[in-house]
């Protein structure tokens, strides 16, 4: 199990072209390969990610490994995700002329990133579905007509308010985030 | 925590020029992997060779490791509580509108024309719909725009051949 940790989180770590979410995306795609996290599980644990200081890829990748087989598992999930891009890195910081200035590099690379807009949009897929058709519907305990919808209307209200306080006027996402957490505990889904 | 990384090693501890920070940003983005992590690999890199690079990569990630391993230890413990239930559906919902954000904010820079318009949206249908793995549409990607460079650099050559004829 750890041996595969390290090798799955690995390769992820290699196809991480873009940063934090687009790993996030590939996290999911692999979790299969070990499934034992629902889609809702894991959305919980990229808010939780999101929330949680450091970067949101490396959190993700510890609290999966922990979910798979405990301690360990959260090191090795962590030190697989972290070795490609060590060793891509340090590589690279040795020859960093050669490498920046290469035409073919350079193509390269802006080939790869229609991609990553395709992997993100991915992740905000598998982290949506959770969300918004969750079971059980936020405030359905106030008023019980809520859970008889076939989406969760309170959860698409939070994330649009999100967006436009994220988007439109620049607040810090931590406080945004931690705010709609509180509103969740106040409101409740039962 | 890029612009704490900036700010601690270009105003704090003077190691960079703001110059050079912008080169290091360029570099560490275009790498796989998480963008703090590469700048501290690369940073560590700079100033104490391999042995600082593993340094500085362990030093950032360290402390969201174990905090990330409470959280999970603790979360646990807690997790059929209804206030804890109530909280974590909102911080979905919330997160999904991050990722929203992220989506527009890092498309709007990537998709510039017609055809990176045509290949985003390819690649995030072939991923999310056909099941398709990331790793072929990365490679694809990838060696689609070492061609298309390639291609590019040899009409350059020929067209200035051409033109001093």
């Amino acid at each position: 199990m750890l041996v595969k940790l390290i090798l799955v989180f690995s390769k992820i770590g290699f196809l991480g072209f873009g940063g934090g979410m687009a790993i996030v995306a590939l996290i999911f795609d692999s979790i299969q390969e070990f499934g034992t996290i629902s889609q809702t599980q894991f959305a919980d644990i990229v808010a939780i990610a999101q929330v949680t200081p450091g970067p949101v890829a490396i959190n993700t990748a510890t609290f999966v490994g922990f979910k798979s087989a405990g301690l360990a598992g959260a090191a090795a999930a962590t030190f697989g995700v972290a070795l490609p891009a060590f060793i891509l890195t340090a590589i690279t910081a040795r020859m960093m002329k050669q490498f920046s200035e290469s035409p073919l590099v350079k193509g390269g690379l802006a080939g790869i990133r229609p991609a990553t807009v395709g992997m993100i949009a991915t992740a905000l897929v598998t982290l949506a579905k959770p969300a918004i058709f969750a079971e059980q519907h936020l405030g359905a305990g106030l008023v019980e007509a809520l859970q008889g919808l076939p989406v969760d209307p309170v959860s698409i209200v939070i994330c649009v308010v999100t967006i436009v306080l994220i988007g439109k006027y620049k607040k810090n996402p931590f406080v945004v985030l931690i705010f709609m957490g509180c509103i969740g505990a106040v409101i409740g889904v039962y | 925590m890029i612009p704490i990384l900036r700010e601690s090693m270009v105003n704090d501890r003077k190691w960079f020029s703001e110059e050079e920070m912008v080169d290091i940003l360029a570099i560490c983005q275009s790498l796989p992997g998480v963008i703090a992590v590469n700048m501290a690999t690369y940073v560590g890199f700079k100033k104490k060779g391999l042995l600082g690079s593993l340094v500085a990569t362990i030093g950032v990630i360290l402390p969201s490791f174990l905090m990330i391993l409470a959280l999970a230890m603790g979360l646990s413990y807690i997790a059929d509580n209804p206030y804890v239930l109530g909280a974590l559906a909102g911080l979905r919902a919330a997160a999904v509108g991050l990722v929203v954000v992220a989506v527009w904010q890092i498309g709007r820079n990537v998709i510039k024309d017609w055809l990176t318009g045509v290949l985003a949206v390819a690649g995030f249908v072939a991923i999310a719909f056909f099941d398709v793995s990331v790793a072929y549409v990365v490679l694809l990607y990838l060696i689609g725009g070492v061609l298309n460079a390639y291609v590019n650099v040899r009409r350059i050559e020929k067209g200035g051949g051409e033109d001093a004829r």
